[in-house]
């Protein structure tokens, strides 16, 4: 009884470790990303603004595209920095 | 003549911008119109810090206009915003949709990544952000004690 008490807390963390590591965009059931959503595409960059790799954040290839393209709109436009903070 | 939708956002020189807004906006604004363009909604966006220095300034007013216009003005309209010194930087973009439907769809998108952040701050699993927010918070903790101790201090030399 213990151990399947165990085994259920287990999968629930997994769960959630699952959930949060999924897609944020498909997970906010967006269609486009807008360079202007500073707020977002910040918690997409590194430190020195270099955007993540899909690995890390979990974002789905559709949505990696359109973020590389929103955070390139941001630069030139000066939301965010090319390079350094 | 066949019309595009476009969004197009403006980086105006904020000597130029605080002296005198509808000015300078107007002069953006006369030269879409020159082209052909018809303006749907215009904003001023933000005025804020650039992330890099842009002709020198560090700071700029963001004008934000959507409008209709020919895709063959387009370029045109680039040419003379690029001849004009109180925009730093400009970018317009076609949409897709409606100026209407994509401005509210932007919108509520914006408002479900921002309620998505949010729930994930709190559900503990948030990690850096939850961090972050614990540290922010010593930090802020800190400053009132020192507050309180330059207000301490300031009674002793009273």
């Amino acid at each position: 009884m213990a151990s399947s008490n165990k085994l259920k807390n287990l999968r629930k963390l997994l769960k959630k470790h699952q959930d949060r590591n999924r897609c944020r965009f498909t997970r906010s059931r967006v269609h486009h990303i807008d360079y202007k959503d500073v707020a977002t595409l910040q918690k997409m960059v590194s430190q020195q603004g270099k955007l993540y790799g899909r690995a890390r954040t979990g974002t789905h290839a559709h949505f990696q595209r359109k973020l590389r393209r929103a955070v390139k709109r941001a630069r030139f436009l000066a939301l965010m920095p090319y390079v350094g903070r | 003549m066949r019309t595009r939708s476009y969004e197009a956002m403006f980086l105006l020189d904020n000597q130029a911008a605080q002296a005198d807004w509808d000015a300078t906006s107007g002069k953006v604004d006369t030269i879409l119109e020159k082209h052909g363009a018809r303006i749907v909604q215009k904003e001023k966006w933000d005025e804020r810090k650039l992330a890099y220095e842009i002709k020198g300034q560090r700071r700029a007013t963001y004008y934000l206009v959507y409008f209709d216009a020919p895709p063959a003005s387009l370029r045109g309209i680039d040419e003379d915003l690029g001849l004009s010194e109180s925009v730093l930087r400009h970018m317009s973009l076609a949409l897709d949709e409606p100026i209407e439907e994509h401005v509210k769809l932007r919108a509520e998108e914006r408002e479900r990544l921002a309620e998505d952040s949010r729930r994930h701050a709190m559900s503990g699993w948030g990690g850096d952000s939850a961090r972050r927010r614990k540290g922010r918070d010593r930090r802020r903790d800190d400053d009132d004690d020192d507050g309180r101790g330059s207000r301490g201090r300031a009674d002793e030399e009273e």
